[in-house]
Formats: C-alpha cells, structure tokens, sequence
C-alpha cells in the first residue's frame, strides 16, 4: 500500500472513531419490532423500544420492584378502586401537560388498535372502569380485588390524546404522532434495520446520558458479536451462549450477565389417551399414558443433572431451574431449592411404577425459538436414556410446533416461560392452571396438567392484597406442583449484555434492552 | 414481438395463479399463525377473536376465495405482523436487496469475465491454474462462512469496513439508495463481494470452457490467418459468441439473488427483503408471504424478457428467427 493510501485510511478510521466517541450510542439488538405505536403489539422488541418514548403510569424494575412512572403515588380507597396522583411537571414534546386524560384514553385506544394481532388488553383484564377525577387523578374501578392491577399497567404505554386520537399506526411509524414525554425523542425508523432517537429534554425524570442514540436490530447472534467486535455498535444484547467465553476473555470488551425471570420448562402430556409418542421398547403402543403415574414424573425428574447442562451445555449462560420463579423472588420456595439427581431411584421409581424396562418417548422442542433448547433437549434425553426411558429428540419448526403444543398432540414439550411481571402467578395463570377456555386459564399449559389445589391457590392470590399472605400462598402452590411434578424446569435464562469496556450496563426491566441502561464510566 | 409479448404475459399469469395456490396451501399445513402471532399470555377467547378477525376460522377454499378477489383488485392484504400493506412493506426492503444483487453480479462480470478469459486463453500458465483452483473454492464455501471470515478479517482484525447493516440513503424518486454514499458502499462492498464469491467463480468457469471451446473452431484461426489484432479477435469473435450463455446463467443468478440472498442478508443484518420473508416466513405471516413471491415471480419474468431481448442483440440467429 502506498503512504498516501495509509494516510488517507488512517485520517478516514480517525473520522469514524471520533464520531463514534461523541456522546452517542449505538445498540444492536435481537427482538424484531412490528411497530413504533406502541399500542399495537405486545411483544418484546416493541417493548425495548416503547420504554424510550412512552413511560407507563408506574415503573416496574428489575431492581426495587415497582417505581414511580407518570403516578407519583397509588392507593387502594376500595378492595376494588385505585388512585393514582398524577405528577404535575410532566409535559408532552409539544409542550402540552401530560394529564389523567391522556391515561384513561391510552387505556380505552390500547384494547381497540386496528389491526393488532398481540393486544395489550390482556393487562387490563381485571379493569371494569376508568375514570378521570380531576386533572392529576385517575381512579380504576376492577371488577374483582386485584392487587396485581399496578403491575399489569405498568406494560401499557401512555400516549396523548390529543395526537392520539386522530392518529393510525403509520403516523407512529411515520413520525408524524410521536409526541413523547420519555426519555428520549423520536428521530427515524427504518423498519427492519433502526431507530434514531435524541435526548428529550422535555423530560420529566432524571436526564438522559446520551445526546443520540442509535437502535439496530440485527437478529442474527453472530453478525450482533461482530459488530460489537468491529466497533459499529458499543452494546448488544442476548449474547450468543457460544460467544461468552471468548467474549470475557477480550480486553476490548466487557460482559454484562444478570441473572433472569425467563424459564426454559418441560410440560409432560397429562393426555389420558395413550400418545403415539410413547411406546414400549420394541415399539409398540402403549395402553396408557406412563406420565400419568407420578411416580414416573418424580423418576424423570430426578434422572436430570442440571448442574451440568448449565455447565456444559450452556457454558454458564443460564442458573439451574428447581421451580417455575428463580431464586430472590417474589413467591420462590426455598424449600425447594435442589433436586437431588439420583438415576439408581429414578430406576427403581420406574420399576415401581411397572416400567421395569422403561419405555420409548419422543420429546418435541422448537429449533429456532428458545435459545439453546435443542441442545438441552439432546442432553435431558441422555440422561433419560440412561434409566431407561429411552428418548428421541424431534427438533421442529416453531411455526409447526405450537400448533401441535397447543393441541397437546406431544408427548413431552418444552416452553420459554417470560415471568415478566417478576412474581409467580403469572405462570400459574398461564401454564399452570387447569385449561379453561372460558376463564381464560391455562392457555399455554401445554401439558394440559391440572391440580384442584393448584386452581385454588390462585384464586386465592388472585384476591390477596397482603403481600406477606400472597407470597405464602405462591410459596404452597410450588410445594404442590413440584410433589407432583406437574412441570420439569431445567434452567432460567441470564440476560446477557456486552459492551465497550469504557461504558457501564445494569438491568432495566428484566431482559429489556434500552439505553437507559447503559452509562459512561467516569 | 408483440405475440411473443402476449405469451409470455399470458405464462406469467398462470406461473403466479399456480403459485398463490401453493403458498396457501402450503402455509395452511404448516400451522396457524394465530399461536405465533399472539401474545405468549394472550387467553383462549383473545385467540378466539384473534382466528375470526384474520378469518382463520373459515373454510380453505373461502379464504383462498376472498385472498383471490382482493388481489384481483390489486389488494394483496395487510401483514398480520406489522400492520401494513403487504405490497409497501416489500417495496420498503427490495431496494437494499436490488443494490446488494446489481454490486454482486456487476462484481461477478468485472472480475470473472477477464478471469476466465485469461485462464481460457493460456490455460497453461501457473496464474491460470490458480484462477482455477480459486474458482473451486468459490463454489464450494459456504456463504455463512466466508462472511463471517471477511466480518472477521476486515471489520474485526483491520477495522476497514463497517460488519453490519446499510450505510447513509439518498432518496431519488422516492427511493432510499446507499450506493450514491461513500459511506454507503463502505458497508455495501463486503456483503456484495460475499454474494458475488459463487457467481465470479461460476463466471470463471463459463467463460473459460467458452474460451476453450471457441479457439480451436475455423472462424477464430481464419481471424488469425487474416493478420487481425489479437485484441480485436478476443473482444469480437471470441467473447462475443461465448456471451450468450454467460447472460443466461447470470439473468437466473440475479433472479435467485435478489429472492434469495437471504444467508447473506443476515449474516450483515442487511434490511434487505430476504431478511423480511425469512422473518416472515418464521411469523406465518401469510399476506406477506404469498406477496412476495408474487413480486418475485414478477421480477423473475422481467428478468427473463431482458435475457431474451438481449438474445436479440448478441445472435443474429435469433433476431431473424423472431422476425421471421
């Protein structure tokens, strides 16, 4: 290469770093986003980006629990009324005041968005009536007590009413209606490639670190560790589990890994008719369903060493699971903190059960979906095959898997479990509860598993306003659950961040990426 | 012309009805996109609603039906994901996809066509049977590699050019295009070069067996007995009469390209159309499935009308086969 060419290069990365070192950010993140309105979709992609624009009437965090949003305070006057002070400095980018109004309509426009296929009125299930008091307060009326109420409203992101009213998604998309009182300021969307948002200095809370901030997706896990590698972008999220070992060990890099709420679980078919799934040694069917007997459940469960697919198969990227919540949270039991791995009693449970010689079963699980759960499904079919119940791993598609999950067509499915309202009984709602179409209950209990006492618990929390008495009551249903073994979980996900090494990541909100979450080292 | 215009159109359309059938079909087996459209916590009545509003719930033929009379009308649906109209949804990607296809195939002709004719012309030459060797490289690595080694060698290592996604866009009628950027073309040279590896080593090769074939044959050494400039024999009678298969196969390759480039697309997170129908695809999102590969059929029948007038231009045989 001539000098002059070298000189010219060197001036041209000198351009580029200095760009890049202004007070800028720019992330690279996995979730795809449908939309900017941030009423359309509930999805986690969605999500990340709202939290920018769109604080909800109160805060939920990974640390602290719920915090402070547009409410300053909330109180219960009733079993079932709710009020919540509305801060008075909170103004719209436009320059208007951010009043109780605009809550009440973002409520009533979150459960009718034409053309939302994942609505948000799941989280105002329990509302009957919303009412605006006065300016600074807004009153929810619930059909029952339901002291979840707060955590519910706290996915539901407040727009104005003003623009609101008249404005369509693609004004969103557009920018035309993205009149914000986040954080930060709408700047650009490009769909399927990035967000350009700047510091919103209209913003009521503390002020953001970043003068621009740059939000790309880039889906791929390997293409998201080269362009932190190459210095495109100074942070990505959902490191790729094959990349943290070497990530760590880079200079030029710092990991970020917390401990997470999501699940990785195996739900057994609770089918009383014998499965095409599972069959004898020589494979033919058999003329019940063997995961019916709990005793063959309790031999499964058992036959499992989780400290060694967390060490092994996920190089460190997940904490064992021995119940749906991980450890310090609300509703986790201590009690039951460890399950002994013990493949001579799983043996004999088996033959106690009448398997003597075990049995054949296929386990289903969705390739592209959940992280590492093909490979953790390889490995918990080792380790049955070892006392007997010899497994076959079937890897699918996600797309066909779930219509198949849903119809509990398989013998043993796996499931991603969010636990994103951070207590237990969401997943007791959702895939733990006896299957009732019309109640709403257990929709993803794949398994179809049903436990009378385990509906009752719920009920019962479901209208517990004491926190202490709550927690006791989920404590007893994880007791319940893991004696019968309605479940196998295998591990909880960490979130996973990697940065530059000059800047600093914390949790926001549970796996959430957003650049709320990342500072300068001083 | 005309006629053949008319055949061509009229094979068009059946190409496009046949597919719309299979891609419904098709997706219908695969399963119901309402389980992967909803919210993960979303209750048995939300889905309920959810299959009756997308009108899941009706019989196939009536879903086909009421998808075949909007289309007809030029509706091709909104995407079940993103709330938008199927067709604009494409039309927002193809751009990236269409200037990462044009770099890849121009990149394949500048390189490979004087590759090959070299290794053509002095087939016993040491450089030649490197350009060989090359070639079978070219074909036979897998795209998702060598664009993690280039991400690897030139964005990770020497920190020349950027590993991921599209550069700055101009807009010209109405289009954002980042090849008129400097900083467009600083992403857009590694993903082009990583698409291009396959078709400049599929150009080596045609050219050269073209070379190979044409030398020996009457015309050439009668050139040559003529005393003509060795330069003007390559250009006018060599190159010229190998052409013919060279743009067949590169019309098809920039066909696949534009549809499929969807490895490359996202190894660099390029926003490209490829990325989209994977995701898509993924989502069942069915309207924009099916209006993708309407669009592409399309794309694949222009394609072909240029292949075929450029016939026209390059055979005299053809030209008078037509006229006559």
């Amino acid at each position: 290469m001539t000098k002059l060419s070298t000189l010219a290069l060197s001036a041209a990365l000198i351009a580029f770093a200095g760009a890049a070192a202004a007070e800028d950010l720019r992330i690279g993140f996995a979730d795809p986003v449908s939309a900017i309105d941030p009423q359309l979709n509930n999805y986690a992609g969605d999500h990340s980006v709202s939290q920018h624009f769109f604080p909800a009437i109160v805060a939920q965090k990974t640390i602290g629990g719920m915090a402070p949003g547009l409410a300053t305070a909330w109180k219960n006057t009733s079993p079932t009324t709710w009020e919540f002070k509305i801060r008075d400095k909170a103004v719209w980018t436009d320059g208007k005041p951010v009043t109780a109004e605009d809550i009440a309509f973002s409520y009533e426009r979150a459960q009718n968005v034409p053309g939302s296929v994942a609505s948000f009125k799941s989280f105002l299930r329990s509302v009957a009536k919303v009412e605006v008091k006065d300016p600074q307060t807004l009153v929810i009326t619930t059909k029952e007590p339901d002291p979840l109420l707060p955590i519910n409203i706290s996915s539901i992101y407040i727009v104005s009413k003003h623009i609101g009213q008249t404005a369509t998604t693609d004004d969103y998309n557009s920018g035309k209606a993205m009149v914000v009182d986040g954080p930060y300021a709408f700047v650009s969307y490009t769909p399927g490639d990035r967000i350009e948002m700047k510091r919103n200095d209209t913003y009521w809370g503390e002020k953001a670190e970043w003068d621009k901030v740059s939000y790309r997706y880039i889906a791929n896990p390997a293409a998201r560790t080269a362009a932190l590698l190459s210095g495109d972008v100074d942070m990505i999220d959902k490191v790729s589990f094959s990349d943290i070992e070497k990530l760590e060990k880079n200079p030029k890099v710092k990991v970020w890994s917390y401990p997470g709420l999501r699940a990785l679980i195996l739900q057994p078919s609770f089918n009383p008719a014998p499965s095409k799934f599972i069959t004898d040694k020589a494979g033919k069917p058999l003329d019940k369903n063997p995961l019916l007997d709990v005793r063959v459940r309790r031999a499964l469960n058992m036959a499992i060493n989780r400290e060694a697919i967390a060490d092994r198969v996920a190089r460190g990227g997940v904490t064992v699971a021995t119940q749906w919540m991980p450890a310090d949270t609300f509703g986790y039991n201590p009690d039951y903190a460890k399950i002994a791995v013990d493949p001579t009693k799983a043996k004999a449970l088996l033959a106690e059960a009448g398997y003597p010689d075990g049995f054949k079963l296929t386990m289903h699980v969705p390739g592209e979906r959940y992280p590492l759960a093909p490979e953790t499904a390889q490995a918990v079919a080792q380790f049955w095959t070892r006392i007997g119940v010899e497994t076959q791993v079937e890897v699918v598609p996600f797309s066909v898997y779930v219509t198949g999950a849903n119809k509990n067509d398989y013998a043993m499915s796996v499931i991603g479990w969010g636990n994103g309202t951070g207590e237990g009984t969401y997943a007791m709602t959702s895939i733990l509860a006896t299957n009732d179409n019309a109640r709403g209950l257990g929709a993803s209990n794949w398994g179809r598993y049903s436990n009378p006492k385990l509906d009752e618990a719920l009920a019962k929390a479901g209208a517990e306003f004491d926190d202490p008495k709550r927690e006791a009551i989920i404590k007893d249903a994880v007791k319940v659950v893991m004696d019968d073994v309605g479940i196998i979980p295998l591990y909880h996900y960490k979130n996973i961040w990697a940065s530059r090494p000059d800047l600093k990541v914390v949790p926001w909100n549970s796996d959430r990426t957003v650049a709320m979450q990342v500072s300068k080292v001083k | 012309m005309l006629g053949w215009l008319l055949q061509r159109v009229a094979q068009a359309l059946l190409v496009i009805f046949a597919m719309s059938l299979v891609v419904f079909l098709g997706l219908h087996a695969v399963g119901n996109p309402a389980d992967l459209l909803l919210a993960p916590d979303a209750t048995q009545i939300e889905r309920a609603e959810l299959v009756a509003r997308l009108g899941l719930d009706r019989p196939l033929w009536e879903q086909y039906l009421n998808f075949a009379r909007s289309a007809l009308q030029g509706d091709l649906g909104r995407s079940f994901v993103y709330n938008v109209p199927a067709v604009t949804l494409i039309l927002q990607r193809l751009p990236a996809t269409l200037e990462l296809a044009f770099a890849a195939t121009i990149f394949a002709i500048i390189l490979g066509v004087p590759l090959g004719l070299y290794a053509g012309l002095y087939p016993e030459r040491t450089f030649s049977k490197l350009i060989q060797t090359g070639s079978i490289l070219g074909f036979s690595l897998p795209t998702f590699w060598v664009g993690l080694l280039l991400i690897m060698t030139f964005s990770v290592s020497l920190g020349w050019l950027p590993a991921s996604g599209r550069g700055t866009t101009v807009r010209v009628f109405g289009v954002e295009w980042s090849f008129l950027t400097l900083n467009g073309w600083r992403h857009l040279l590694l993903p082009a070069i990583n698409l291009s590896l396959f078709k400049v080593s599929l150009v080596i090769r045609l050219t050269r067996a073209g070379v190979r074939e044409v030398l020996p044959l009457d015309y050439v050494r009668f050139a040559r007995a003529k005393g003509l400039r060795r330069g003007r024999i390559v250009v006018m009678h060599i190159l010229r009469n190998i052409m013919i298969p060279l743009v067949t196969v590169l019309g098809l390759e920039l066909g696949s390209t534009i549809a499929f480039a969807v490895v490359t697309e996202s190894i660099f997170a390029w926003p490209g159309s490829g990325k989209l129908i994977l995701d898509s695809i993924n989502a069942l999102d069915r309207p924009v499935v099916t209006a993708y590969l309407l669009v592409v059929v399309t794309l694949f029948v222009i394609i072909n009308l240029v292949v075929d007038i450029l016939y026209r231009f390059l055979d005299p045989r053809v030209r008078e086969e037509a006229s006559a």
